[in-house]
């Protein structure tokens, strides 16, 4: 009990550094999200259409990529990607990585676990989509229809736009869970924000500056993604229009 | 009340400034390490390619104190394996850059070139020899067991047999353990901090790692004490790619001039030495000794 | 990914797998039963009269949904052990589990509870029976009955994310787990996994089955 609430064992939020050193972790699982969202939002579009395409052989293989890449755990995804990307590829990635990015992203191990993120969220976010679409109402497609549009602009300039914007809650589910997920690539050695709390723990070694316990320096993370998963819930509380139940945004994980 | 509809990004905008000026606050800026008049080597070397290219790249290990750690605060590489890395950059004229190694990619980043040299507590053995040239050895680990005081089963690393033991991945002491007590029940976790919280709540029964990192786990934490003699000696050496004209003998030298003018027991005093109070001689058996020595077990 | 040595983990190592599938099966069952049950108090909390009660509630969905898993594993384990309660792997991890999923249930719960609609409330209160009888044997079997779908969701979602479990400092060794310790120990990255896999999506299958095969025979529909 000792341990959990004695005051030494809090004095090392005092020093800026530290707090900071956690922050820069932070930052990267952040910056890893902000990827794969970004990736992921783009890329299950074309995946979802082609699940709603009319040639039942597309949509079938659409749907079972879907399907499989949906049941899996993302833990299995993210991890298989990092390990059986070759350590060639790994490098050339490093190499290539554009000048501006920061130092700490370049690393291959935040663009495998972007990868396999992606792999992971599109497929999600393609199911999505496909609800939103499903959803628009059936009398919007009919008036597209009736206006004479193919069915092609009908999608982009009608169908799509609605049945994304009616799904924006849900989306920023999605994007939450991810947030959550870029904890996983701490398992790879990519210094983010878990792998910093354990430095700074390990950094008691050298006993410059009060002990950092790493219990409590766990907990300060944690509440760090809470507060960053709050924020992304409150926003996404403002899309909710009231015909929507609070349990569209149940999407799980 | 009217909220307008930008208003509902304020809570994302103020967390999001809040983090970004907390987190670039500059840390110091690490300086570039260049000892003048130091004389270029014959073109054809290694050496000389380190020097043409203007810095030489050594693997290290970031969170394994007091041998190579990266200092959260000021983002500094220090501990015994980065000074032994800077000597060798020194006699080379050219600044040191350290990148992050592990223990599963520590040849494999030989291998690409990705790193010129590797210093990150790697125990040589014969199997590792066959894809990488080790230097001599720079540095002798003793093994040790670690417990908590009001421990009364575990005596020493005989008395770890049925007991749940915490090591960190990919520690070189896995197999001297199991050869030691065979049935331990063997915990791999990542780093001392783990290992350290786990046996304070009595998650395990003991830590095995080297003496140093120990010794530096008992002076955070006087519930634990070390047991029992030094079970096994894990040599360390540096690793570099196979085939590299005259490197391996530049380094050899390098390291044996470290430990004949004082540089050694220096750099033991101030990472190793400070924690466990005690003092060593730089070790003196060479490679070809110890491989013959672990070829004849 | 070479198919002789892909089948030759079958053999190999077949048991090792096998094992793990069934700690992970029974990670999950003990893990959703815990979740369950705090769903349904949650619930009932967030939908209490008095708003302290209800933003207890409300504090628990908030944290427990915005925290990630593998931090929460951490912070449950060496919090309870420091604070003196040996909590064993296995149960840490069905406790972290349970109750980040509860978090949902909760949530799930109470649009179903919504769904069910004050009318039966009053009516099962005119009826005389207590508040918890009310809750207990009136709304939420209704509540679960019309979110059997949603809950099925969850399920799945707990399959998925009890593979966090095996990446943690937790030593229970799931599907996962054994996944990981073998394709260290051998290097067939895309053969383990793809058996890891095979593994996972056999367990989400059958855990859809039972969802849909309950929402057939139970679901009520308004």
């Amino acid at each position: 009990m000792d341990y959990l609430f004695g005051p030494e064992n809090y004095r090392w939020l005092l020093d800026v550094s530290n707090l900071r050193f956690l922050i820069q972790g932070f930052g990267i699982n952040v910056a890893t999200a902000a990827m794969a969202a970004v990736l992921s939002l783009i890329l299950a579009l074309p995946l979802a259409l082609l699940r709603l395409q009319r040639n039942r052989v597309v949509a079938r293989i659409a749907g079972t990529w879907i399907d499989v890449w949906r049941n899996l755990p993302t833990a299995l995804v993210v991890l298989y990607v990092a390990l059986a990307t070759p350590s060639a590829v790994q490098e050339a990635v490093e190499q290539y990585a554009p000048g501006w990015f920061p130092e700490p992203m370049r690393s291959s191990g935040v663009i495998v676990g972007v990868v396999g993120l992606t792999l992971y969220y599109s497929a999600l976010i393609a199911e999505v989509y496909r609800a939103g679409i499903n959803a628009v109402p059936v009398g919007q497609v009919q008036a597209a229809t009736a206006l004479g549009l193919p069915r092609r602009d009908a999608l982009r300039f009608v169908i799509v736009p609605q049945g994304v914007r009616a799904m924006t809650p849900a989306l920023i589910s999605q994007v939450i869970s991810l947030v959550k997920n870029t904890t996983l690539i701490s398992i790879i050695a990519v210094p983010e924000a878990l792998r910093h709390a354990q430095i700074l723990a390990n950094s008691n070694f050298f006993s410059t500056g009060p002990q950092v316990p790493l219990l409590h320096v766990f907990v300060l993370t944690g509440l760090l993604f809470i507060a960053l998963n709050i924020v992304l819930s409150r926003v996404s509380r403002s899309f909710e229009t009231h015909s929507h139940v609070r349990s569209r945004s149940m999407s799980f994980a | 009340m009217t909220v307008r509809k930008w208003a509902r990004w304020l809570p994302a905008v103020a967390l999001a400034t809040v983090l970004i000026v907390i987190g670039s606050l500059d840390s110091a800026p690490t300086a570039a390490e260049r000892v003048p008049g130091v004389t270029p080597f014959p073109s054809g070397t290694a050496m000389r390619a380190i020097q043409d290219k203007g810095e030489l790249v050594v693997g290290i290990k970031f969170e394994s104190p007091p041998f190579g750690f990266k200092e959260p605060r000021t983002g500094a590489v220090i501990g015994f394996d980065a000074d032994a890395a800077r000597t060798i950059g020194n006699a080379l004229g050219v600044p040191v850059r350290f990148v992050e190694t592990i223990s599963s990619n520590r040849i494999p980043f030989l291998q690409s070139g990705r790193v010129d040299i590797v210093f990150a507590t790697m125990t040589i053995t014969g199997k590792r020899a066959e894809s990488v040239d080790f230097s001599d050895p720079y540095y002798i680990a003793p093994g040790r067991v670690l417990v908590k005081r009001d421990n009364s089963v575990i005596h020493g690393p005989s008395d770890l047999n049925g007991q749940r033991v915490c090591i960190t991945v990919g520690s070189s002491l896995r197999a001297a353990v199991l050869e030691v007590a065979p049935r331990a029940e063997l915990r791999e976790v990542d780093g001392y901090a783990a290992c350290s919280q786990l046996l304070s709540v009595n998650a395990v029964d003991a830590v095995v790692s080297e003496d140093v990192s120990l010794i530096g786990l008992t002076l955070q934490n006087s519930d634990f004490v070390l047991v029992g003699p030094g079970f096994t000696e894990e040599p360390f050496g540096a690793a570099s790619a196979k085939n590299r004209p005259g490197w391996q003998a530049f380094v050899n030298e390098t390291l044996a001039r470290m430990k004949a003018d004082g540089s050694w027991s220096r750099s033991y005093d101030r990472w190793v030495g400070s924690v466990t109070g005690g003092q060593a001689e730089p070790p003196t058996i060479t490679l070809a000794e110890l491989l013959a020595m672990e070829a004849a077990k | 990914m070479n198919l002789p040595e892909f089948w030759s983990i079958l053999t190999d190592d077949g048991d090792a797998l096998l094992r793990g599938l069934q700690w992970t099966l029974a990670l999950v069952v003990a893990a959703f039963a815990l979740a369950m049950v705090i769903g349904a108090v949650i619930c009932v909390l967030r939908c209490h009269a008095r708003p302290g009660v209800r933003a207890i509630g409300t504090g628990y969905v908030e944290v427990f949904r915005n925290v990630p898993l593998l931090v929460l594993i951490f912070a449950i384990y060496l919090g309870l052990r420091h604070s003196g309660l040996a909590i064993g792997s296995f149960a840490a991890a069905v406790a972290s589990l349970g109750m980040y999923s509860g978090a949902y249930i909760a949530e799930a719960l109470r649009s179903g509870v919504i769904a069910v609609g004050a009318a039966q409330f009053e009516a099962a209160d005119a009826l005389g029976l207590s508040r918890s009888m009310v809750w207990a044997e009136v709304v939420l079997p209704q509540a679960a009955r019309l979110v059997i779908a949603p809950l099925g969701n969850l399920l799945i979602g707990m399959i998925k994310n009890s593979a966090i479990v095996g990446t943690s400092i937790l030593a229970v060794p799931d599907l996962m787990n054994q996944a990981r310790q073998l394709q260290s120990q051998t290097f067939l990255t895309t053969e383990t996994f793809l058996w890891a896999a095979i593994g996972y999506l056999l367990l989400t299958a059958v855990a859809t089955s039972g969802a849909n095969w309950l929402s057939r025979r139970f679901a009520l529909v308004r």
